[in-house]
Protein backbone atom coordinates (compact mmCIF):
# COMPACT_ATOMS: atom_id res chain seq x y z
CA UNK A 1 0.00 0.00 0.00
CA UNK A 2 1.14 3.46 -0.60
CA UNK A 3 1.61 6.12 1.98
CA UNK A 4 2.10 3.77 4.86
CA UNK A 5 3.07 6.68 7.00
CA UNK A 6 -0.44 8.01 6.77
CA UNK A 7 -1.80 4.59 7.60
CA UNK A 8 0.54 4.37 10.52
CA UNK A 9 -0.61 7.67 11.96
CA UNK A 10 -4.22 6.76 11.49
CA UNK A 11 -4.23 3.21 12.71
CA UNK A 12 -1.14 2.29 14.64
CA UNK A 13 -2.47 3.36 18.02
CA UNK A 14 -5.72 1.52 17.75
CA UNK A 15 -4.03 -1.55 16.36
CA UNK A 16 -1.64 -1.68 19.30
CA UNK A 17 -4.46 -1.26 21.75
CA UNK A 18 -6.52 -3.93 20.02
CA UNK A 19 -3.62 -6.35 20.07
CA UNK A 20 -2.71 -5.53 23.66
CA UNK A 21 -6.22 -6.24 24.78
CA UNK A 22 -6.28 -9.44 22.82
CA UNK A 23 -2.86 -10.70 23.89
CA UNK A 24 -2.46 -9.08 27.27
CA UNK A 25 1.10 -8.27 26.38
CA UNK A 26 1.98 -4.85 25.14
CA UNK A 27 5.46 -5.58 23.88
CA UNK A 28 4.23 -8.40 21.80
CA UNK A 29 1.37 -6.22 20.56
CA UNK A 30 3.84 -3.57 19.40
CA UNK A 31 5.86 -6.20 17.58
CA UNK A 32 2.85 -7.53 15.76
CA UNK A 33 1.69 -4.05 14.88
CA UNK A 34 5.07 -3.33 13.32
CA UNK A 35 4.88 -6.54 11.36
CA UNK A 36 1.41 -5.63 10.18
CA UNK A 37 2.56 -2.32 8.77
CA UNK A 38 5.55 -3.95 7.13
CA UNK A 39 3.18 -6.23 5.31
CA UNK A 40 1.03 -3.27 4.34
CA UNK A 41 4.11 -1.76 2.75
CA UNK A 42 4.61 -4.82 0.61
CA UNK A 43 0.98 -5.24 -0.29
CA UNK A 44 -0.97 -3.73 -3.16
CA UNK A 45 -3.87 -1.34 -2.66
CA UNK A 46 -6.98 -2.60 -0.87
CA UNK A 47 -10.53 -1.38 -0.73
CA UNK A 48 -10.76 -1.00 3.02
CA UNK A 49 -7.42 -0.42 4.67
CA UNK A 50 -8.57 -0.55 8.24
CA UNK A 51 -10.34 -3.86 7.80
CA UNK A 52 -7.28 -5.24 6.03
CA UNK A 53 -4.91 -4.12 8.76
CA UNK A 54 -7.06 -5.63 11.47
CA UNK A 55 -7.38 -8.87 9.51
CA UNK A 56 -3.62 -9.16 9.15
CA UNK A 57 -2.97 -8.24 12.76
CA UNK A 58 -5.53 -10.79 13.89
CA UNK A 59 -3.95 -13.52 11.83
CA UNK A 60 -0.53 -12.70 13.15
CA UNK A 61 -1.88 -12.91 16.66
CA UNK A 62 -3.18 -16.37 15.93
CA UNK A 63 0.30 -17.79 15.62
CA UNK A 64 -0.07 -20.68 17.97
CA UNK A 65 3.37 -21.66 19.10
CA UNK A 66 4.60 -18.31 20.19
CA UNK A 67 1.29 -17.44 21.67
CA UNK A 68 1.29 -20.39 23.98
CA UNK A 69 4.77 -19.69 25.20
CA UNK A 70 3.93 -16.07 25.77
CA UNK A 71 0.68 -16.99 27.39
CA UNK A 72 2.39 -19.21 29.89
CA UNK A 73 4.87 -16.54 30.75
CA UNK A 74 2.10 -14.03 30.98
CA UNK A 75 0.17 -16.18 33.38
CA UNK A 76 3.22 -16.58 35.53
CA UNK A 77 3.72 -12.87 35.64
CA UNK A 78 0.11 -12.35 36.59
CA UNK A 79 0.33 -14.91 39.33
CA UNK A 80 3.45 -13.33 40.72
CA UNK A 81 1.86 -9.92 40.65
CA UNK A 82 -1.16 -11.25 42.40
CA UNK A 83 0.89 -12.77 45.17
CA UNK A 84 2.89 -9.60 45.61
CA UNK A 85 -0.22 -7.54 45.75
CA UNK A 86 -1.95 -9.75 48.22
CA UNK A 87 0.95 -9.71 50.62
CA UNK A 88 1.13 -5.94 50.49
CA UNK A 89 -2.41 -4.99 51.21
CA UNK A 90 -4.69 -7.85 51.99
CA UNK A 91 -7.59 -5.68 52.92
CA UNK A 92 -7.47 -3.06 50.20
CA UNK A 93 -6.31 -4.40 46.86
CA UNK A 94 -5.84 -1.97 44.05
CA UNK A 95 -9.15 -1.34 42.46
CA UNK A 96 -7.73 -0.84 39.09
CA UNK A 97 -5.67 -4.00 39.00
CA UNK A 98 -8.57 -5.99 40.38
CA UNK A 99 -10.85 -4.75 37.71
CA UNK A 100 -8.29 -5.36 35.01
CA UNK A 101 -7.94 -8.93 36.23
CA UNK A 102 -11.68 -9.43 36.27
CA UNK A 103 -11.96 -7.93 32.82
CA UNK A 104 -9.21 -10.23 31.62
CA UNK A 105 -10.97 -13.27 32.93
CA UNK A 106 -14.21 -12.18 31.40
CA UNK A 107 -12.65 -11.56 28.02
CA UNK A 108 -10.85 -14.88 28.07
CA UNK A 109 -14.20 -16.49 28.71
CA UNK A 110 -15.45 -15.60 25.25
CA UNK A 111 -15.20 -17.60 22.09
CA UNK A 112 -12.29 -16.39 19.99
CA UNK A 113 -14.46 -15.09 17.20
CA UNK A 114 -16.77 -13.25 19.57
CA UNK A 115 -13.83 -11.78 21.40
CA UNK A 116 -12.16 -10.51 18.25
CA UNK A 117 -15.38 -9.01 16.94
CA UNK A 118 -15.95 -7.20 20.21
CA UNK A 119 -12.42 -5.84 20.41
CA UNK A 120 -12.65 -4.62 16.85
CA UNK A 121 -15.95 -2.96 17.54
CA UNK A 122 -14.36 -1.22 20.51
CA UNK A 123 -11.84 0.28 18.10
CA UNK A 124 -14.70 1.71 16.11
CA UNK A 125 -14.77 -0.69 13.20
CA UNK A 126 -18.13 -0.89 11.49
CA UNK A 127 -19.99 -4.16 11.12
CA UNK A 128 -18.92 -4.42 7.49
CA UNK A 129 -15.29 -3.96 8.38
CA UNK A 130 -15.49 -6.53 11.14
CA UNK A 131 -17.16 -8.94 8.76
CA UNK A 132 -14.41 -8.42 6.22
CA UNK A 133 -11.60 -8.69 8.75
CA UNK A 134 -12.95 -11.91 10.21
CA UNK A 135 -14.34 -13.44 7.06
CA UNK A 136 -17.92 -13.49 8.34
CA UNK A 137 -21.20 -12.30 6.87
CA UNK A 138 -22.28 -8.81 7.81
CA UNK A 139 -25.62 -10.09 8.98
CA UNK A 140 -24.02 -12.24 11.63
CA UNK A 141 -22.03 -9.47 13.29
CA UNK A 142 -24.90 -8.11 15.33
CA UNK A 143 -25.62 -11.51 16.79
CA UNK A 144 -21.95 -12.14 17.41
CA UNK A 145 -21.57 -8.87 19.27
CA UNK A 146 -24.73 -9.23 21.30
CA UNK A 147 -23.68 -12.68 22.37
CA UNK A 148 -20.17 -11.49 23.19
CA UNK A 149 -21.41 -8.58 25.25
CA UNK A 150 -23.93 -10.55 27.18
CA UNK A 151 -21.39 -13.13 28.06
CA UNK A 152 -18.67 -10.63 28.83
CA UNK A 153 -20.85 -8.74 31.25
CA UNK A 154 -22.01 -11.92 32.97
CA UNK A 155 -18.49 -13.26 33.28
CA UNK A 156 -17.21 -9.99 34.58
CA UNK A 157 -19.89 -9.79 37.23
CA UNK A 158 -19.07 -13.31 38.27
CA UNK A 159 -15.37 -12.57 38.44
CA UNK A 160 -16.02 -9.48 40.51
CA UNK A 161 -18.28 -11.38 42.90
CA UNK A 162 -15.85 -14.19 43.32
CA UNK A 163 -13.05 -11.80 43.98
CA UNK A 164 -14.69 -9.84 46.71
CA UNK A 165 -16.96 -12.41 48.25
CA UNK A 166 -20.68 -12.20 48.22
CA UNK A 167 -22.05 -8.84 49.09
CA UNK A 168 -25.28 -8.53 50.95
CA UNK A 169 -27.86 -8.77 48.30
CA UNK B 1 -43.58 -4.34 6.80
CA UNK B 2 -42.22 -7.08 8.94
CA UNK B 3 -43.96 -6.79 12.24
CA UNK B 4 -42.17 -9.58 13.99
CA UNK B 5 -39.91 -8.61 16.83
CA UNK B 6 -36.30 -8.02 15.76
CA UNK B 7 -33.83 -10.46 17.25
CA UNK B 8 -31.11 -9.41 19.64
CA UNK B 9 -28.44 -9.13 16.95
CA UNK B 10 -30.64 -6.81 14.96
CA UNK B 11 -31.35 -4.75 18.05
CA UNK B 12 -27.64 -4.25 18.64
CA UNK B 13 -27.13 -3.35 15.01
CA UNK B 14 -29.99 -0.90 15.30
CA UNK B 15 -28.64 0.73 18.44
CA UNK B 16 -25.24 1.05 16.86
CA UNK B 17 -26.65 2.44 13.60
CA UNK B 18 -25.22 -0.41 11.60
CA UNK B 19 -28.36 -1.46 9.81
CA UNK B 20 -29.04 -0.62 6.19
CA UNK B 21 -31.31 2.35 6.02
CA UNK B 22 -34.52 0.63 5.09
CA UNK B 23 -34.14 -1.98 7.78
CA UNK B 24 -33.18 0.66 10.30
CA UNK B 25 -36.38 2.52 9.66
CA UNK B 26 -38.46 -0.61 9.95
CA UNK B 27 -36.95 -1.46 13.28
CA UNK B 28 -37.21 2.10 14.46
CA UNK B 29 -40.91 2.17 13.70
CA UNK B 30 -41.44 -1.16 15.38
CA UNK B 31 -39.56 -0.20 18.53
CA UNK B 32 -41.58 2.98 18.84
CA UNK B 33 -44.75 0.94 19.04
CA UNK B 34 -43.59 -2.11 20.94
CA UNK B 35 -42.84 -1.93 24.66
CA UNK B 36 -41.11 -5.27 24.71
CA UNK B 37 -38.66 -4.24 22.03
CA UNK B 38 -38.14 -0.87 23.59
CA UNK B 39 -37.02 -2.74 26.68
CA UNK B 40 -34.73 -4.82 24.55
CA UNK B 41 -33.22 -1.66 23.15
CA UNK B 42 -32.62 -0.31 26.62
CA UNK B 43 -31.03 -3.55 27.66
CA UNK B 44 -28.83 -3.55 24.59
CA UNK B 45 -27.64 -0.05 25.38
CA UNK B 46 -26.75 -1.16 28.86
CA UNK B 47 -24.81 -4.14 27.60
CA UNK B 48 -23.02 -2.11 24.98
CA UNK B 49 -21.94 0.48 27.49
CA UNK B 50 -20.98 -2.04 30.12
CA UNK B 51 -18.94 -4.08 27.65
CA UNK B 52 -17.12 -0.97 26.62
CA UNK B 53 -16.30 -0.21 30.20
CA UNK B 54 -15.10 -3.71 30.87
CA UNK B 55 -12.88 -3.79 27.80
CA UNK B 56 -11.41 -0.45 28.78
CA UNK B 57 -10.67 -1.83 32.20
CA UNK B 58 -8.16 -4.12 30.56
CA UNK B 59 -5.98 -1.16 29.89
CA UNK B 60 -5.87 -0.26 33.54
CA UNK B 61 -6.84 3.25 32.63
CA UNK B 62 -10.35 4.60 32.94
CA UNK B 63 -12.21 5.24 29.76
CA UNK B 64 -14.40 8.23 29.31
CA UNK B 65 -13.52 9.83 32.58
CA UNK B 66 -11.60 13.04 32.06
CA UNK B 67 -10.92 12.39 28.43
CA UNK B 68 -7.79 14.19 27.42
CA UNK B 69 -8.04 16.41 24.42
CA UNK B 70 -7.28 14.61 21.23
CA UNK B 71 -8.00 11.21 22.69
CA UNK B 72 -11.60 11.85 23.50
CA UNK B 73 -13.20 10.10 20.59
CA UNK B 74 -11.22 6.99 21.02
CA UNK B 75 -12.16 6.42 24.58
CA UNK B 76 -15.78 7.28 24.84
CA UNK B 77 -18.44 4.76 24.00
CA UNK B 78 -19.74 4.98 20.49
CA UNK B 79 -23.27 5.88 21.46
CA UNK B 80 -22.26 9.05 23.22
CA UNK B 81 -23.75 11.97 21.34
CA UNK B 82 -21.26 14.55 20.27
CA UNK B 83 -23.02 17.39 22.05
CA UNK B 84 -22.58 15.70 25.38
CA UNK B 85 -18.89 15.40 24.78
CA UNK B 86 -18.70 19.15 24.43
CA UNK B 87 -20.49 19.61 27.70
CA UNK B 88 -18.17 17.19 29.33
CA UNK B 89 -15.18 19.20 28.30
CA UNK B 90 -16.73 22.35 29.70
CA UNK B 91 -17.54 20.67 32.95
CA UNK B 92 -14.09 19.38 33.49
CA UNK B 93 -12.27 22.61 32.90
CA UNK B 94 -14.42 24.35 35.46
CA UNK B 95 -13.56 21.74 37.99
CA UNK B 96 -9.91 22.11 37.28
CA UNK B 97 -10.07 25.81 37.79
CA UNK B 98 -12.25 26.04 40.82
CA UNK B 99 -11.60 23.02 42.82
CA UNK B 100 -7.98 23.52 43.52
CA UNK B 101 -7.60 19.96 42.48
CA UNK B 102 -4.37 18.10 42.61
CA UNK B 103 -3.28 17.81 39.07
CA UNK B 104 -0.15 15.80 39.52
CA UNK B 105 -0.11 12.21 38.53
CA UNK B 106 -0.68 10.04 41.50
CA UNK B 107 -0.16 6.37 41.25
CA UNK B 108 -3.10 4.19 42.08
CA UNK B 109 -1.87 2.99 45.40
CA UNK B 110 -1.13 6.33 46.88
CA UNK B 111 -4.29 7.85 45.59
CA UNK B 112 -6.31 5.22 47.30
CA UNK B 113 -4.48 5.48 50.53
CA UNK B 114 -5.15 9.14 50.61
CA UNK B 115 -8.78 8.47 50.24
CA UNK B 116 -8.62 5.82 52.86
CA UNK B 117 -7.32 8.38 55.30
CA UNK B 118 -10.49 10.34 55.17
CA UNK B 119 -12.57 7.39 56.15
CA UNK B 120 -13.22 5.85 59.45
CA UNK B 121 -10.21 3.72 60.27
CA UNK B 122 -12.43 0.88 61.38
CA UNK B 123 -12.61 -2.55 59.89
CA UNK B 124 -15.08 -1.42 57.30
CA UNK B 125 -12.58 -0.51 54.64
CA UNK B 126 -12.18 -1.84 51.18
CA UNK B 127 -14.56 -3.40 48.79
CA UNK B 128 -15.01 -6.73 50.45
CA UNK B 129 -17.21 -5.89 53.32
CA UNK B 130 -20.92 -5.79 52.84
CA UNK B 131 -22.65 -2.45 53.12
CA UNK B 132 -24.39 -2.12 56.44
CA UNK B 133 -26.49 0.94 56.71
CA UNK B 134 -28.02 -0.18 60.00
CA UNK B 135 -27.82 -3.17 62.21
CA UNK B 136 -29.84 -5.75 60.39
CA UNK B 137 -32.11 -6.57 63.27
CA UNK B 138 -33.70 -3.19 63.52
CA UNK B 139 -34.23 -1.35 60.29
CA UNK B 140 -35.05 2.18 61.11
CA UNK B 141 -38.48 3.53 60.62
CA UNK B 142 -38.41 6.86 58.94
CA UNK B 143 -41.29 9.22 59.14
CA UNK B 144 -42.07 12.03 56.81
CA UNK B 145 -42.67 14.63 59.47
CA UNK B 146 -40.24 17.52 59.58
CA UNK B 147 -39.38 17.03 63.20
CA UNK B 148 -35.80 17.33 64.27
CA UNK B 149 -34.24 14.32 65.81
CA UNK B 150 -34.66 14.28 69.53
CA UNK B 151 -35.13 11.18 71.63
CA UNK B 152 -32.95 8.17 71.67
CA UNK B 153 -32.19 5.75 68.94
CA UNK B 154 -32.50 2.14 69.84
CA UNK B 155 -29.19 1.43 68.30
CA UNK B 156 -26.99 4.36 68.98
CA UNK B 157 -27.84 6.07 72.19
CA UNK B 158 -28.75 9.74 72.40
CA UNK B 159 -28.31 11.54 69.18
CA UNK B 160 -26.54 14.78 69.69
CA UNK B 161 -27.81 17.84 67.88
CA UNK B 162 -24.57 17.85 66.02
CA UNK B 163 -25.24 14.51 64.45
CA UNK B 164 -28.80 15.33 63.62
CA UNK B 165 -28.16 17.22 60.40
CA UNK B 166 -25.94 14.51 59.05
CA UNK B 167 -28.36 11.80 59.93
CA UNK B 168 -31.13 13.75 58.35
CA UNK B 169 -29.00 14.13 55.34
CA UNK B 170 -28.35 10.45 55.20
CA UNK B 171 -32.00 9.71 55.56
CA UNK B 172 -32.75 12.23 52.87
CA UNK B 173 -30.34 10.44 50.60
CA UNK B 174 -32.00 7.17 51.13
CA UNK B 175 -35.47 8.45 50.73
CA UNK B 176 -34.56 10.05 47.49
CA UNK B 177 -33.27 6.95 45.85
CA UNK B 178 -36.29 5.84 43.99
CA UNK B 179 -36.79 4.04 40.78
CA UNK B 180 -38.65 5.87 38.13
CA UNK B 181 -38.33 9.40 39.43
CA UNK B 182 -37.76 11.85 36.69
CA UNK B 183 -34.55 13.74 36.68
CA UNK B 184 -33.72 15.95 39.58
CA UNK B 185 -35.79 18.97 39.93
CA UNK B 186 -39.17 17.50 40.38
CA UNK B 187 -38.06 15.44 43.30
CA UNK B 188 -39.04 16.92 46.60
CA UNK B 189 -36.77 16.60 49.52
CA UNK B 190 -38.50 15.79 52.70
CA UNK B 191 -36.58 16.33 55.83
CA UNK B 192 -36.71 13.10 57.71
CA UNK B 193 -35.96 12.06 61.18
CA UNK B 194 -35.18 8.77 62.71
CA UNK B 195 -37.41 7.55 65.39
CA UNK B 196 -37.18 4.23 67.05
CA UNK B 197 -39.56 2.15 69.09
CA UNK B 198 -37.70 3.22 72.18
CA UNK B 199 -38.63 6.82 71.55
CA UNK B 200 -42.33 6.05 71.92
CA UNK B 201 -43.98 6.38 75.31
CA UNK B 202 -42.87 3.30 77.20
CA UNK B 203 -46.25 2.40 78.59
CA UNK B 204 -48.22 2.73 75.34
CA UNK B 205 -49.59 -0.32 73.65
CA UNK B 206 -47.31 -1.51 70.88
CA UNK B 207 -48.45 -0.43 67.46
CA UNK B 208 -49.18 -2.60 64.49
CA UNK B 209 -46.25 -4.16 62.79
CA UNK B 210 -46.05 -4.69 59.09
CA UNK B 211 -43.13 -6.83 58.12
CA UNK B 212 -42.02 -9.22 55.48
CA UNK B 213 -39.41 -9.89 52.90
CA UNK B 214 -38.53 -8.48 49.56
CA UNK B 215 -37.17 -10.89 47.03
CA UNK B 216 -36.41 -11.17 43.38
CA UNK B 217 -36.38 -14.60 41.82
CA UNK B 218 -35.93 -16.12 45.22
CA UNK B 219 -32.99 -13.94 46.15
CA UNK B 220 -33.41 -11.50 49.02
CA UNK B 221 -33.05 -7.87 48.10
CA UNK B 222 -31.25 -5.67 50.59
CA UNK B 223 -31.70 -1.95 50.65
CA UNK B 224 -35.18 -2.01 49.17
CA UNK B 225 -37.49 0.69 50.40
CA UNK B 226 -40.86 -0.47 51.62
CA UNK B 227 -43.30 2.30 52.27
CA UNK B 228 -46.86 2.98 53.20
CA UNK B 229 -47.18 6.39 51.69
CA UNK B 230 -50.53 7.28 53.12
CA UNK B 231 -49.18 6.83 56.63
CA UNK B 232 -45.86 8.39 55.81
CA UNK B 233 -43.87 5.46 57.08
CA UNK B 234 -41.20 3.45 55.43
CA UNK B 235 -38.41 1.05 56.16
CA UNK B 236 -35.49 -0.41 54.34
CA UNK B 237 -34.76 -4.10 53.98
CA UNK B 238 -31.75 -5.59 55.66
CA UNK B 239 -29.22 -7.95 54.17
CA UNK B 240 -31.72 -10.79 54.33
CA UNK B 241 -34.33 -8.77 52.55
CA UNK B 242 -36.41 -8.37 55.68
CA UNK B 243 -38.16 -5.20 56.65
CA UNK B 244 -40.21 -4.13 59.59
CA UNK B 245 -42.48 -1.17 59.87
CA UNK B 246 -43.85 -0.39 63.28
CA UNK B 247 -46.79 1.93 63.32
CA UNK B 248 -47.37 4.17 66.27
CA UNK B 249 -49.81 2.71 68.73
CA UNK B 250 -53.40 3.52 68.03
CA UNK B 251 -52.90 3.63 64.27
CA UNK B 252 -54.99 1.20 62.35
CA UNK B 253 -55.05 0.57 58.70
CA UNK B 254 -58.28 1.04 56.83
CA UNK B 255 -57.02 0.71 53.32
CA UNK B 256 -53.44 1.42 52.52
CA UNK B 257 -51.09 0.76 49.66
CA UNK B 258 -47.73 -0.65 50.56
CA UNK B 259 -44.99 -0.65 48.00
CA UNK B 260 -41.48 -1.97 47.66
CA UNK B 261 -38.89 -0.32 45.48
CA UNK B 262 -35.26 -0.79 44.70
CA UNK B 263 -32.96 0.48 42.02
CA UNK B 264 -32.53 -2.13 39.37
CA UNK B 265 -35.93 -3.67 39.94
CA UNK B 266 -39.45 -2.82 39.01
CA UNK B 267 -41.47 -1.67 41.99
CA UNK B 268 -44.35 -3.63 43.36
CA UNK B 269 -47.40 -2.49 45.21
CA UNK B 270 -49.88 -4.33 47.36
CA UNK B 271 -52.79 -3.29 49.48
CA UNK B 272 -53.51 -3.78 53.15
CA UNK B 273 -57.21 -3.50 53.81
CA UNK B 274 -59.18 -3.09 57.00
CA UNK B 275 -56.99 -4.62 59.61
CA UNK B 276 -56.17 -4.23 63.23
CA UNK B 277 -53.68 -7.04 63.23
CA UNK B 278 -50.03 -7.08 62.41
CA UNK B 279 -49.40 -8.07 58.86
CA UNK B 280 -46.83 -9.90 56.89
CA UNK B 281 -46.46 -8.62 53.38
CA UNK B 282 -43.86 -10.13 51.10
CA UNK B 283 -42.77 -8.74 47.80
CA UNK B 284 -41.41 -10.27 44.66
CA UNK B 285 -39.69 -7.75 42.43
CA UNK B 286 -38.94 -8.46 38.82
CA UNK B 287 -35.59 -7.27 37.59
CA UNK B 288 -35.96 -3.91 35.93
CA UNK B 289 -35.78 -3.50 32.22
CA UNK B 290 -32.76 -1.26 32.79
CA UNK B 291 -34.67 1.74 31.69
CA UNK B 292 -34.63 4.33 34.40
CA UNK B 293 -35.46 7.86 33.56
CA UNK B 294 -33.45 9.11 36.45
CA UNK B 295 -32.39 8.39 39.96
CA UNK B 296 -31.85 11.18 42.34
CA UNK B 297 -29.73 11.11 45.37
CA UNK B 298 -28.67 14.06 47.34
CA UNK B 299 -25.48 14.46 49.19
CA UNK B 300 -22.72 16.92 49.11
CA UNK B 301 -19.93 16.05 46.85
CA UNK B 302 -16.38 17.00 46.43
CA UNK B 303 -14.65 15.65 43.40
CA UNK B 304 -11.02 14.74 43.51
CA UNK B 305 -9.32 14.20 40.26
CA UNK B 306 -5.87 13.12 39.43
CA UNK B 307 -4.57 12.66 35.97
CA UNK B 308 -3.77 9.22 34.91
CA UNK B 309 -5.53 7.55 37.79
CA UNK B 310 -9.12 6.54 38.19
CA UNK B 311 -11.22 9.50 39.16
CA UNK B 312 -12.21 9.05 42.75
CA UNK B 313 -15.12 10.81 44.19
CA UNK B 314 -15.45 11.62 47.82
CA UNK B 315 -18.57 12.79 49.45
CA UNK B 316 -18.20 15.67 51.78
CA UNK B 317 -20.79 16.84 54.23
CA UNK B 318 -21.34 20.35 55.29
CA UNK B 319 -20.07 19.67 58.74
CA UNK B 320 -17.57 16.96 58.22
CA UNK B 321 -16.43 14.78 55.37
CA UNK B 322 -18.50 11.71 54.92
CA UNK B 323 -16.95 8.39 54.28
CA UNK B 324 -15.13 8.24 51.00
CA UNK B 325 -17.03 6.57 48.28
CA UNK B 326 -14.81 4.89 45.81
CA UNK B 327 -16.60 3.78 42.75
CA UNK B 328 -15.37 0.41 42.05
CA UNK B 329 -13.51 0.82 38.81
CA UNK B 330 -14.97 4.18 38.02
CA UNK B 331 -15.28 2.96 34.51
CA UNK B 332 -18.03 0.70 35.77
CA UNK B 333 -20.29 3.35 37.01
CA UNK B 334 -19.04 6.54 35.55
CA UNK B 335 -19.05 7.20 31.93
CA UNK B 336 -19.37 10.89 32.22
CA UNK B 337 -18.93 13.09 35.17
CA UNK B 338 -20.38 16.43 34.41
CA UNK B 339 -20.51 19.37 36.64
CA UNK B 340 -22.89 22.23 36.57
CA UNK B 341 -23.09 25.32 38.66
CA UNK B 342 -26.14 26.74 40.30
CA UNK B 343 -28.27 28.54 37.80
CA UNK B 344 -26.73 26.74 34.87
CA UNK B 345 -29.12 24.78 32.78
CA UNK B 346 -28.50 21.14 33.30
CA UNK B 347 -28.34 18.92 30.25
CA UNK B 348 -31.51 17.72 28.78
CA UNK B 349 -32.86 14.40 29.85
CA UNK B 350 -30.68 11.42 29.26
CA UNK B 351 -31.49 9.48 26.14
CA UNK B 352 -34.14 6.85 26.57
CA UNK B 353 -32.61 3.76 28.01
CA UNK B 354 -29.93 5.57 29.93
CA UNK B 355 -29.97 6.58 33.53
CA UNK B 356 -28.54 9.32 35.60
CA UNK B 357 -27.29 9.81 39.05
CA UNK B 358 -27.06 13.28 40.34
CA UNK B 359 -25.42 14.72 43.36
CA UNK B 360 -26.05 18.19 44.46
CA UNK B 361 -23.29 19.92 46.32
CA UNK B 362 -25.21 22.43 48.32
CA UNK B 363 -22.13 23.86 49.91
CA UNK B 364 -20.76 24.82 46.56
CA UNK B 365 -23.91 24.98 44.55
CA UNK B 366 -22.87 22.31 42.16
CA UNK B 367 -24.64 19.43 40.62
CA UNK B 368 -22.78 16.37 39.46
CA UNK B 369 -24.36 14.12 36.95
CA UNK B 370 -23.40 10.61 36.08
CA UNK B 371 -24.99 9.22 33.01
CA UNK B 372 -25.45 5.57 32.18
CA UNK B 373 -26.78 3.35 30.83
CA UNK B 374 -25.83 1.01 33.57
CA UNK B 375 -26.63 -2.62 33.95
CA UNK B 376 -28.74 -3.69 36.89
CA UNK B 377 -25.74 -5.20 38.61
CA UNK B 378 -23.76 -2.01 38.32
CA UNK B 379 -26.61 -0.04 39.75
CA UNK B 380 -26.90 -2.42 42.61
CA UNK B 381 -23.26 -1.97 43.48
CA UNK B 382 -23.66 1.71 43.03
CA UNK B 383 -26.65 1.83 45.30
CA UNK B 384 -24.72 0.03 47.99
CA UNK B 385 -22.05 2.65 47.81
CA UNK B 386 -24.44 5.47 48.20
CA UNK B 387 -26.37 3.81 50.96
CA UNK B 388 -23.14 3.37 52.79
CA UNK B 389 -22.32 6.92 53.57
CA UNK B 390 -21.71 7.77 57.16
CA UNK B 391 -20.32 10.62 59.10
CA UNK B 392 -16.70 10.60 59.99
CA UNK B 393 -16.36 12.34 63.31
Amino acid sequence: MRDVERLFKAYHGMLVRYLTRRLGDRDWAEELAQETFLRALRHGPVRNERAWLFAVATNLARDEGRRQARHRRHLELLAAEERARESEQPSAPLERAEDAAAARRALDDLEERDRLALLMREEGLGYEEIAEALGLSVGSIGTTLSRARRRLVASYERAVREKSGHKAS
Amino acid sequence: MDTRHPDEGTIHAYVESQLPRAEYEQVDAHVAACAQCADAVAEARGLIAASSRIVSALDGVPAGVLPRSGRRRTWLPAWLPVAAVGLLAVGISSVALRDGVRMSVVDGTEGERQIEDTTRPAAMVGEERAPQPEPPEAPVVERGAPTPVSGASATQGPISPQRAPEIRQRAAMRADMRVGDTAGDELQERPLAFISPAAAAPDALPGLVVSGRVRSQGRPIAGAMVSIDSLNVRARTDSAGRYRIELPSGVRIADAAISARRIGYDGHMQRIVGTSDSQIVDFELPAASLQLSGVMTTSTLRAERTLGAPASVTVAGAAAPLRAVRYRATREAIIELQEFHAGEPVTSRPPAGSSEYRWRDDARQRVFVLTGPFTAAELERFAHRLADLEVVP
